[in-house]
């Protein structure tokens, strides 16, 4: 480019001298240049989002029927929407696992009662229906150049509390301890006086259609 | 069955434990495990399982050991290895071992566990390890300006049940050795083990969370 190596901008993909001549950045890493650097940053960046979920709950069982969930979340700068996607739906059903599920249950003896795949239930694609995952990156992070704020795990730390709440709008009390099973919430209905007719009392659901 | 393989397989304690030193060895001809390993083998101080996310200073005196010694504290606790030349002579190796210990008052849940009652480390004193306590912001000022206001506050006990994280891959552990380098060691089948007592190991895979962590049966490694 005939000019000093500070005065070349590197921009839109070209590296340009002062003169208007440049070369495509493509076109360099053709010549197996190679440059090495470090970058290191101590500020934190935070993602934000918000999950919702619509339940049915039987009276007679305490069974919990997930009718729809939807997952809003702003990451910053999204690089890969497909894995994206994937990392949030899977740690939102690791997260209902966690809240329905699974549960390692000992007996007084302090033998594990759960030790198989059969009594320590995992979460299978049959259990809850498709979760809706909407990514946001209108806010890239001022933290770092890349403008990504992380995302991953995020997606599993609503879900228990979510699913907590929802069933307290649907049977008239919190639940304050997981798992969230059948039984436990059966025992939370019948301990709180919830009868099958109180319950049909209540305000009728909202269409929980998609 | 390749020359270089060693197999190891542990015997896991059953009951809570004052006594796994007494344990007694009974071979039979066919089997010929090339060493047993005990606490007594690995040493004093017996090396302890440390914490990777959250290695407070508080939490040392509740580190777990990695094999018991004088105490099973937990079903499942390791307190002796099987070195064999195949897995299956170490499985009858192990039926082979007969643990003398005492049963101690079963602790297996939070309530009875507070009451110390019986306590996991008796040096500790207590079994409450650690309280946690988080605040972001001037969080005293808030509540008082919220209770002068007449405002909500609300308090809540919340509990979370025991679970763990999912297996995506298998927790194993793949390693040779030479000749030279049981000459070197004194004891092949101890380096492999000598990696993750002295934390020097190469935990298969990459990791994450639970996964990445060391867990509580690091001695043996793999299987069951």
């Amino acid at each position: 480019l005939n000019c000093a190596a500070e005065d070349i901008v590197l921009e839109a993909g070209l590296a340009a001298s002062p003169d208007g001549n440049a070369i495509r950045w493509a076109d360099l890493a053709t010549e197996h240049r190679h440059a090495d650097g470090t970058y290191a940053n101590t500020r934190r960046t935070y993602a934000c989002g918000t999950h919702a979920a619509h339940v049915a709950v039987d009276p007679t069982t305490g069974h919990v029927d997930i009718l729809d969930y939807v997952a809003v979340g702003d990451v910053g700068r999204i690089v890969n929407p497909m894995t994206l996607k994937g990392q949030i739906v899977g740690a939102i059903v690791q997260g209902l696992g966690g809240t329905f599920l699974e549960h390692l249950v000992y007996d007084e003896t302090g033998q594990l009662l759960t030790g198989s795949l059969a009594d320590y239930a995992l979460p299978t694609a049959a259990d809850f229906p498709n979760i809706r995952v909407f990514d946001m990156d209108e806010y890239p992070s001022p933290n770092n150049p890349l403008g990504a704020k992380g995302a991953g795990e995020g997606g599993i730390v609503p879900v228990a509390a979510v699913i907590a709440s929802a069933i307290a709008s649907a049977i008239g009390i919190q639940p304050k301890s997981l798992p969230l099973s059948p039984p436990r919430v059966w025992e939370l209905m019948k301990s709180s006086g919830v009868t099958e007719t109180k319950f049909a009392e209540r305000a009728p659901l909202v269409d929980g259609g998609h | 069955m390749s020359a270089s393989q060693s197999h190891a397989s542990r015997i896991l304690g059953c009951f809570a434990a004052k006594d796994s030193s007494s344990m007694t060895f009974v071979w039979l001809a066919c089997c010929t495990p090339l060493t047993v390993i005990t606490a007594a083998d690995i040493g004093s101080p017996l090396p302890t399982i440390p914490l990777r996310l959250a290695p407070l200073i508080d939490l040392v005196p509740y580190e777990q050991p990695v094999i018991a010694s004088g105490k099973v504290r937990y079903v499942g606790e390791p307190v002796a290895v099987v070195i064999a030349e195949s897995s299956a002579t170490a499985e009858d190796a192990l039926d082979l071992i007969e643990l003398d210990i005492e049963a101690l008052p079963p602790c297996v849940d939070t309530t009875t566990a507070a009451s110390n009652r019986s306590l996991l480390f008796e040096e500790a004193a207590t079994n409450l390890a650690l309280t946690y306590t988080a605040v972001l912001g001037d969080a005293d000022a808030a509540f008082a300006a919220a209770t002068a206001d007449d405002g909500l506050v609300r308090r809540e006990r919340l509990a979370t049940q025991r679970h763990t994280a999912t297996t995506m891959e298998t927790r194993g552990l793949a390693a040779h050795y030479s000749r030279r380098g049981e000459a070197e060691a004194g004891a092949p089948h101890r380096r492999c083990l000598a990696f993750e007592l002295c934390g020097r190991g190469h935990r298969p895979g990459g990791g994450a969370g639970r996964l990445a962590g060391r867990q509580r049966h690091p001695l043996g490694g793999p299987g069951n």
